[in-house]
C-alpha cells in the first residue's frame, strides 16, 4: 500500500515535469515567433519611412535647384558678392532646416561655391564627380570631422544653359529621431552601411559621429540581428537588433515559472505523502494494539482460571466505572439539552402573545419543574405575613391556588430577605432543618426567587420537593430561575399597570354602569356616543351595537321621531329651552316600546359649546302600566257598580222560592218557571248554606228584621257566582211573618276586579299609595313598605303627610286641592324637588305620578312613587364634572369666549369677566362685538374660521384702552357640529411682553450707540480740539488786556479797544462764543456716548451710600452749568436714609454720575417754572431683599405716561435744544442695568413730581 | 527764562492752537508732526523743558516716543494730550513720573490749565 502511493506520487511528478517543460518550449516558441514578426514589420515599416523621408528631401532639393537656377549661376559667377551669398545661404537654410552645408559645382563637378570655405571633403568630391557624371544618385553618408551628414545632389541650370550640381548636405538627426520613435522595446533599430557589413551609420542615439568609439557591430551582434531591410535609394540597410538577453531572459522567466509550479506540486505531494504515512502509521499502531490486546487477552484467558476471583472483581469495578462515566456523560448531555429546552420553552412562553397570563404562568411552572426536576412549583403572592398561592403545580394538585400560609412558615421568607435566589438540596443535612417550613412540611429541596413587580416585591416563584435532590443546583439553574423571576416580575408589573390604567379609563363608565339609571349621551350629530349597561340592557344590545347609531332613527318610535328630533336639533343649536324632565317612549330591539322618564343636561366642550346631551333615564313603563291597569280596573269597578243587575226574589218561610225577577234569572241562568220549584238551599253553595240557613231562620223566627250576606250561589250550569244578598221579612197586617223578600247582587265581577287591582298594586315596581278624600292612606303596596320602612298596618288610615318631610307638609294640602280640581293624571310637583320621609326620619328624593280614582262615592288619589336617589346622585356627579370643567376654563389666564354662528356669546370665562368687567350671566347671549368692541376686527376672522373650519390667528393686535396701546394675540378656533357651528376666541393680553421686548430693543439700541461712539470718539475729538482751541485763541487775541495784543496793535497803529468794541457791536464776539459752545456741546455728547463702551473697566468696590449721596449733592451745588440756570441753594434737600442700607458694592464714580444726573434733572425740571416753592428733592434709601434702593424724588411738574416710557431712550430729551444731550438718562440706564445688573424706573404724576428709583444688587453684580 | 515747549501732534490745527496759546503765555514753542521728528528735534536741542505729546501718531506712537525722548533727555517733562477717552497711563510711563495731572483729554475746553501745568513742570525742572 505504502509503495503503491509513493509510486503514484512519483509518476504524477514526472508527468507534471514533462508537461511543464513542454509548456515552456511551446511558450518560448510562440514568444520568439511573435518577436520575429514584430521586428520584421517594424524594420520594414521604418525602412519605408526613411526612404520616404529621403525622397522628400531629394524632391525638395531638386525643386530648389530648379527654382534657384538663375541665382545659383549668378552666384557662381560672382562668388565674391558677399551680400548675394548671404541671401542665398539664408534661403537655403529656410528651405532645409537640417542643413549641414551646401556646395555648388559646375557640370564638371568643380566646386564653384560652398558655404564652408572650400573644405569640401574628398569623399564628397568623389560623390559629386560621380553624380555629375550621372553615375550614381544614391544618398551618401560621410563621416566628417565637423559633422555627420548625408548628401543629396541636384542639377541646376539657368536659362543661359549654364548648369552644374547643387550639392546639399543634410544633418540626419531626423533619421535618428525616427529610429528612436520606432524601435520596439528591447529591440534596437540600426542603419548599417550596406557595403561595409557591420559599419553603423545611424542609431536611435545619433549618427556614427555621435557614437563614441562604437562604430561597428561585433560578430556576436551581427549574428543577433534578427531582420534587415534595405533602404532603397541609399547605401543603408536597416537592421533590427534584439537585446542581447531578450530571448534568454524570457526563457529564464518561463522556466522559473514552471519550476515554481513544480515545486508547489512537489510540496503538496510531500504533505500528502506525510499525511498518508501518518494515517498508515496510526492504523498500524492500532493494529499493533489490537494484536497486543489480543495477545494480552489470550494471556489473561490463560491465567484466568488462576486469577478468576481477582480478575472478576477488577473487571467488574472497571465496567462499573465506565458505566458511571458514561452515565455522567449522558446525564450532562441531558442536562444541557434540558436547559436548552427550558430556555426555548421559556422564550416561547414569554413571547407567546395570545396565551393568557394564567396559561403562561402555568407553562412556566411546568417548565421550571421539568428543568429543576422538582415536583412542586408555586407562584406566590406575599403581602405582609400572608403567603398566598397564586398558581401552582404539585403532583396530586394538593396545593390549590388561593391557599394561604403564614409567610414565616415558608422558605420564601428567607428568599424575600435574601432579595435573590435561595436554594438547597437537602434540608435535613443543613441548618434548614431548623426552619419552621421544614418542621411543618418536611420539604427537603427548595429553589426560590423573589418576584419584583416594578419596585415592589410581589411574591416569590419557588420550586420544591419533599425528597432531597441528588445533584446540587447549578448556576445555570439559578440563572434560569432568575430569568423566570424577572419575566414574571415584569409581566405582573405590566399587568398591574395595565389594570390600573384600565381602571382609570373605565372609571366613568363603571360609575355610570353601576348607576341604577340609564345614562345616555347623544352627540350633536344625533349619534349615541355613550351608553351605560343599564341602557344596553333596556335597549337589548351590546354597547358596540348601540354606540354610533342614530338615536332617533333607531330608538325612538316612528310616531314621535320627527318631533323629538326637531326639538333636539334646536337644543343643540342652543336655541330651544331644555326641558330637564320629560318622558318619551323608546323602541327596544325586540320592537317593544318602553316609556322612559328622562332627566337631561347638556354637555359642553372646552369652549362652552354644546356638543351633546346627557340624559339619565328611568324605565317607567311598569309604573305607567300599573297606573294604567289601576285605572282600568277602577273603571271596571265603577261600571260594575253602576250596571249591577239586582235580582229580586220572594220566598216562603220554608225557603221555597215564590217569585223571581228576570235579573235574578239572569244571575243564576235559570228560567223563572224553573226557579219557582226550587228552594233557597238549592241555589246556595253548600259551603255557604249553613250560614245562610242560620240567618234565614233567625229572620223567619222574627229574631231579626233583615240580614245582609255575601255568599256564593250555584248557577244552573253548575258554575259559582258571588252575590250579595239582602233579605227582609214581610209580615202581614197582624205582624205575623208572611214571606221573605230578598235582593241579590252579583258581585263576582267586582270581586275579580278588586283582586286584580290588588295584584297589580302589589306587583308594581314603584311604591303605590292611595289616599282618600280626607288625605288618609287607604292602600299601600309592598314596595311602599320597602321605600318608607313602615309596615302596611302602620300606614293604613294614617294621614298621607306621615310620608312627607315636615318642612314640605305645610303646603301639601294646597297642592292636593289643586289636583282635585284638575282631576287628571300628571307628575307631581313639576319643577319642585320632592322628598319622601322614611320611618327612621331620613329623607330620599322621589318622583311622584298622580292619578285620580273616582269611585263614585269619593275621589281617591293614587300616587306612584319612584325613588330617584340613584338618579339624583348621577346628576350630581354630572353637575360636579361640569363645574370642574367650568373651573378649569375659568382658571385659564386667557380670555376665552365662545360664540355661535351669529356672533352671540355662549361661553364667557372669568378672565373674560375680568377683562371686560361684564359678569358671565350678563354676557351670555350678548353679541360679541358689543362686549369686545376693540376686537371688532376679528369678526371677519370668526366667520372665516367657522366657514373654513380652520383656526385663525392674529398676533399683536393693537387695540387702545384708556388712550394707551394694548397688544393682544387673538386665536379663533372653529367649533363644529352637525347643524350648529360656532367658535371659541382666545385672547391673550401680551402688552407687558411687548413692552419688555421694546425695552430690550431700546437697550440694544443703546449698546450700538456705545459701539459706534468708541470708534468715532477719537476722530471727532481731534477736529473739536481744533475748533475749541481756535475759539479760545481768537477770544484771547481780541482781548485788549493781553499784552502781546497791545504790542501788535501799537505796531500797526490800531486802537485795540475800538476794534474790540466794533467786534462786540457787530456780534462777532458772540459768534465766536456760539462756535465755542456748539463745539463744547458736541464734545459732551461724544463723552456721554463713550460711557456705553466703558463696560469692562468698571471698578466695583464697597461704597457708602450716604457718602455717595452727599458727594453728589455737593457736586450739584457747585455745578457750573446748573448754577448758570438755577440756584441750587433754593432747593431743599430732604434726606430719608435707611440705616439698614449702609454700603453697596458698586462702581461709586459711575453711580455718582447717575445720581448727579438724576438730581440735576430734578433741579432743572423744577426750575422750568410752575413749581410751587419750596422746591424739594427727596433722597431716599431703603434696603430691600437683595437690593439697595435709592430714590430721587422731586416736586416738579412731573411727566406724562408717554414721556415716562421714553425717558430712557437715547437722544430723547424734553429740555430745550442745547440744554441736554438726550443721553444722560440713557447712560444712567446703561450704567445701572448693564454694568450693575440693577434696575432704574420712573414714576410720575403730572403736576405732582417725579420719582426715579434705582435698585442695585446688595452684593455687586453677579459674576458672568 | 521762558519755558521751552515741544508740541507733538499730527493735526496742524491743534499744533497751531496750542502754539498760539502758549506763545501768548510767553512760552517758546517748537512743534513736530510725528514722533520721529520730535526725536530729531530733542536730539539736536536739549534745551526743551516740556513736551506735549499726542498719543495716536503716524509711525512711532506717543508711548514709544516718550520712552525714546526720555532716554535721550531724562530731564524732559511730558504732558499727554490725547483724543482717546479710554487712555490710561502705562506702568512704565508712570515709572518715569508721569501721572494723571499730566494727562489732558482732547478736546480742551480751556487751554489755561494745560498752560499752567506746562509752567509748573518747567518751573519744577529748574
Amino acid at each position: 500500500m505504502k509503495n503503491y502511493t509513493s509510486i503514484l506520487i512519483v509518476c504524477t511528478l514526472i508527468l507534471v515535469g514533462f508537461f511543464l517543460s513542454w509548456y515552456v518550449d511551446r511558450s518560448y516558441e510562440s514568444y520568439y515567433e511573435s518577436q520575429q514578426v514584430l521586428a520584421q514589420h517594424s524594420t520594414r515599416g521604418v525602412a519605408r519611412i526613411i526612404k520616404l523621408y529621403i525622397n522628400e528631401v531629394r524632391r525638395r532639393v531638386d525643386l530648389f535647384a530648379e527654382e534657384e537656377g538663375d541665382v545659383i549661376s549668378k552666384l557662381s559667377r560672382n562668388p565674391a558678392d558677399a551680400e548675394m551669398h548671404e541671401q542665398f545661404t539664408n534661403r537655403v537654410k529656410r528651405h532645409f532646416p537640417d542643413l549641414f552645408a551646401y556646395t555648388i559645382t559646375n557640370s564638371l563637378g568643380e566646386v564653384l561655391l560652398d558655404d564652408f570655405e572650400g573644405k569640401v571633403a574628398n569623399l564628397c568630391q568623389t560623390d559629386i564627380h560621380q553624380f555629375a557624371a550621372g553615375e550614381d544618385q544614391k544618398v551618401f553618408i560621410h563621416p566628417n570631422p565637423v559633422g555627420y551628414h548625408f548628401d543629396i545632389m541636384a542639377t541646376w541650370k539657368n536659362l543661359a544653359g549654364d548648369q552644374g550640381v547643387f550639392f546639399i548636405s543634410i544633418n540626419p538627426k531626423v533619421l535618428a529621431r525616427i529610429l528612436a520613435n520606432s524601435q520596439l522595446h528591447d529591440h534596437e533599430l540600426i542603419l548599417l552601411h550596406r557595403e561595409k557589413p557591420g559599419l553603423i551609420e545611424i542609431t536611435a542615439d545619433g549618427t556614427r559621429a555621435d557614437l563614441q568609439g562604437k562604430t561597428s557591430l561585433d560578430p556576436e551582434e551581427m549574428a543577433r540581428i534578427g531582420f534587415t531591410a534595405p533602404v532603397k535609394g541609399s547605401l543603408w540597410t536597416l537592421a533590427d537588433l534584439p537585446a542581447a538577453n531578450l530571448f534568454s531572459a524570457h526563457k529564464k522567466l518561463l522556466w522559473r515559472r514552471a519550476v515554481s509550479i513544480f515545486l508547489v506540486f512537489l510540496l503538496f505531494s510531500g504533505v500528502m505523502a506525510v499525511l498518508i504515512r501518518r494515517a498508515e502509521l496510526r492504523r498500524g499502531k492500532a493494529e499493533q494494539a489490537v494484536r497486543e490486546s489480543r495477545s494480552q487477552l489470550e494471556k489473561r484467558v490463560a491465567s484466568r482460571t488462576q486469577q478468576l476471583s481477582i480478575t472478576n472483581t477488577q473487571l467488574e469495578s472497571e465496567i462499573h466505572d465506565r458505566q458511571r462515566a458514561e452515565r455522567a456523560l449522558k446525564h450532562e448531555i441531558n442536562e444541557r439539552r434540558q436547559t436548552g429546552d427550558t430556555l426555548r420553552a421559556l422564550h416561547e412562553i414569554t413571547s407567546a402573545q395570545k396565551l393568557p397570563f394564567h396559561d403562561k404562568v402555568k407553562a412556566l411552572l411546568e417548565n421550571g419543574c421539568q428543568q429543576f426536576k422538582l415536583p412542586i412549583g408555586i407562584l406566590a403572592h406575599i403581602e405582609g405575613d400572608r403567603y398566598e398561592v397564586v398558581q401552582s403545580i404539585s403532583p396530586d394538585e394538593s396545593i390549590v391556588p388561593g391557599t394561604v400560609f403564614e409567610l414565616g412558615n415558608t422558605y420564601c421568607r428567607e428568599t424575600l430577605r435574601a432579595d435573590g435566589p435561595v436554594g438547597f438540596e437537602h434540608a435535613a443535612h443543613s441548618d434548614w432543618k431548623n426552619h419552621p417550613c421544614y418542621q411543618a412540611f418536611k420539604l427537603e429541596t427548595y429553589l426560590g426567587i423573589p418576584v419584583i413587580a416594578g419596585s415592589k416585591a410581589y411574591g416569590t416563584l419557588n420550586f420544591s420537593s419533599p425528597a432531597p435532590r441528588k445533584e446540587r443546583f447549578t448556576t445555570t439553574d439559578v440563572e434560569i430561575l432568575r430569568m423566570m423571576g424577572q419575566w414574571l416580575g415584569s409581566e405582573i408589573y405590566r399587568q398591574q399597570t395595565e389594570q390600573a390604567y384600565k381602571q382609570e379609563r373605565n372609571k366613568v363608565q363603571r360609575y355610570l354602569d353601576v348607576a341604577g339609571v340609564i345614562m345616555l349621551v347623544v352627540g350633536a350629530d344625533q349619534r349615541v356616543s355613550m351608553i351605560n349597561r343599564k341602557g344596553c340592557e333596556l335597549l337589548g344590545g351590546s354597547e358596540q351595537d348601540i354606540i354610533g347609531k342614530n338615536w332617533f332613527d333607531n330608538y325612538i318610535p316612528a310616531a314621535d321621531r320627527e318631533d323629538i328630533k326637531k326639538f333636539f336639533v334646536k337644543i343643540m343649536a342652543n336655541e330651544g329651552e331644555l326641558i330637564e324632565y320629560y318622558q318619551n317612549p323608546v323602541v327596544t330591539r325586540s320592537g317593544e316600546e318602553r316609556l322612559i322618564a328622562w332627566h337631561n343636561t347638556l354637555l359642553y366642550d372646552d369652549a362652552g359649546n354644546i356638543t351633546a346631551s346627557l340624559s339619565s333615564g328611568e324605565d317607567i313603563t311598569l309604573q305607567q302600566q300599573a297606573q294604567e291597569q289601576l285605572r282600568q280596573s277602577e273603571e271596571q269597578l265603577r261600571l260594575t257598580l253602576e250596571n249591577a243587575p239586582i235580582g229580586i226574589l220572594t220566598s216562603g218561610l220554608d225557603g221555597r222560592l215564590l217569585s223571581v225577577n228576570p235579573a235574578f234569572c239572569n244571575i243564576l241562568g235559570y228560567s223563572a218557571a224553573e226557579l219557582i220549584h226550587l228552594s233557597v238551599e238549592d241555589i246556595t253553595h253548600p259551603d255557604d248554606w249553613k250560614e245562610t240557613r242560620t240567618r234565614f231562620q233567625a229572620l223567619v223566627s222574627g229574631d231579626i228584621d233583615s240580614y245582609e250576606l255575601e255568599k256564593r250561589y250555584l248557577r244552573r250550569d253548575g258554575s259559582v257566582i258571588t252575590g250579595r244578598a239582602r233579605a227582609g221579612l214581610v209580615r202581614d197586617a197582624q205582624g205575623k211573618p208572611l214571606m221573605v223578600v230578598g235582593e241579590v247582587e252579583d258581585i263576582t265581577q267586582r270581586e275579580r276586579t278588586e283582586k286584580m287591582f290588588q295584584r297589580v298594586v302589589e306587583s308594581a315596581p314603584n311604591a303605590i299609595v292611595m289616599m282618600n278624600s280626607e288625605s288618609r292612606i287607604v292602600l299601600v303596596n309592598s314596595q311602599t313598605e320597602k321605600y318608607f320602612g313602615y309596615r302596611r298596618e302602620e300606614l293604613l288610615g294614617k294621614p298621607i303627610e306621615v310620608l312627607i318631610p315636615e318642612r314640605l307638609r305645610e303646603n301639601h294640602p294646597v297642592y292636593v286641592e289643586s289636583f282635585k280640581s284638575e282631576q287628571r293624571a300628571r307628575p307631581m310637583g313639576l319643577g319642585r324637588n320632592l322628598f319622601g320621609l322614611r320611618k327612621d326620619g331620613s329623607e330620599f328624593p322621589i318622583e311622584v305620578g298622580l292619578s285620580p280614582v273616582e269611585t263614585g262615592q269619593e275621589l281617591l288619589i293614587l300616587s306612584a312613587i319612584v325613588d330617584i336617589s340613584e338618579r339624583v346622585r348621577s346628576d350630581r356627579e354630572l353637575q360636579r364634572m361640569r363645574t370642574y370643567l367650568k373651573n378649569i376654563i375659568d382658571s385659564m389666564p386667557s380670555v376665552l369666549v365662545g360664540v355661535d354662528k351669529q356672533g352671540r356669546v355662549t361661553e364667557w370665562n372669568q378672565s373674560a369677566e375680568k377683562a371686560t368687567g361684564v359678569q358671565n350671566d350678563k354676557a351670555i347671549g350678548q353679541p360679541f362685538r358689543q362686549l369686545f368692541p376693540e376686537l371688532e376686527s376679528q369678526l371677519d376672522n370668526i366667520s372665516e374660521a367657522i366657514r373654513t373650519h380652520t383656526p385663525m390667528r392674529t398676533e399683536r393686535l393693537i387695540t387702545e384702552k384708556n388712550g394707551e396701546p394694548r397688544y393682544a394675540d387673538v386665536m379663533v378656533y372653529p367649533l363644529l357640529a352637525n347643524g350648529s357651528a360656532g367658535a371659541v376666541i382666545r385672547v391673550d393680553d401680551i402688552t407687558s411682553r411687548v413692552r419688555i421686548e421694546q425695552m430690550m430693543v431700546q437697550t440694544e439700541k443703546m449698546m450700538s450707540v456705545g459701539g459706534l461712539a468708541a470708534g468715532m470718539a477719537h476722530e471727532i475729538n481731534n477736529p473739536l480740539s481744533g475748533v475749541l482751541q481756535s475759539c479760545q485763541n481768537i477770544q484771547r487775541r481780541l482781548s485788549p488786556d493781553l499784552e502781546p495784543n497791545q504790542r501788535t496793535a501799537e505796531a500797526l497803529g490800531v486802537d485795540l479797544e475800538r476794534v474790540y468794541r466794533y467786534l462786540d457791536a457787530r456780534g462777532i464776539i458772540d459768534f465766536v462764543n456760539a462756535i465755542q459752545q456748539s463745539a463744547s456741546r458736541a464734545s459732551h455728547i461724544v463723552a456721554d456716548m463713550l460711557a456705553y463702551s466703558r463696560s469692562t473697566s468698571t471698578d466695583f468696590q464697597t461704597a457708602r451710600v450716604e457718602e455717595m449721596l452727599d458727594t453728589v449733592v455737593r457736586l450739584a451745588a457747585s455745578d457750573y452749568d446748573l448754577k448758570k440756570k438755577y440756584d441750587f441753594k433754593q432747593v431743599e434737600i430732604v434726606r430719608d436714609f435707611d440705616p439698614e442700607l449702609d454700603t453697596l458694592i458698586c462702581d461709586h464714580t459711575e453711580i455718582e454720575q447717575v445720581l448727579l444726573n438724576l438730581i440735576k434733572n430734578a433741579a432743572q425740571a423744577m426750575s422750568d417754572g410752575g413749581t410751587p416753592l419750596p422746591h424739594r428733592i427727596t433722597l431716599r434709601t431703603r434696603r430691600e431683599d437683595g437690593f439697595g434702593r435709592i430714590e430721587v424724588e422731586d416736586n416738579g411738574p412731573g411727566m406724562d405716561v408717554q414721556t415716562q416710557r421714553r425717558v430712557f431712550e437715547p437722544f430723547f430729551t424734553t429740555k430745550t435744544v442745547g440744554v441736554g444731550t438726550g443721553l444722560g438718562l440713557s447712560v444712567s440706564y446703561f450704567i445701572i442695568t448693564e454694568q450693575h445688573k440693577g434696575t432704574i424706573d420712573v414714576t410720575s404724576n403730572p403736576g405732582e413730581g417725579t420719582c426715579f428709583t434705582v435698585r442695585l444688587p446688595l452684593h455687586g453684580k453677579p459674576d458672568k | 527764562m521762558s519755558p521751552r515747549v515741544l508740541v507733538v501732534d499730527d493735526e496742524p490745527f491743534i499744533v497751531t492752537g496750542l502754539r498760539t496759546f502758549l506763545e501768548d503765555e510767553g512760552m517758546h514753542v517748537d512743534s513736530a508732526g510725528s514722533g520721529e521728528e520730535a526725536v530729531d528735534i530733542v536730539r539736536n536741542d536739549s534745551g526743551i523743558d516740556v513736551c506735549i505729546m499726542d498719543m495716536r501718531l503716524p509711525g512711532m506712537n506717543g508711548d514709544t516716543t516718550i520712552r525714546t525722548l526720555y532716554e535721550i533727555c531724562p530731564d524732559l517733562r511730558f504732558i499727554i494730550h490725547t483724543g482717546s477717552a479710554d487712555y490710561s497711563i502705562p506702568d512704565d510711563l508712570r515709572a518715569i513720573g508721569i501721572d494723571e495731572r499730566q494727562l489732558f483729554a482732547k478736546p480742551l475746553l480751556d487751554m489755561m490749565p494745560l498752560a499752567e501745568t506746562v509752567a509748573a513742570l518747567a518751573g519744577g525742572r529748574d
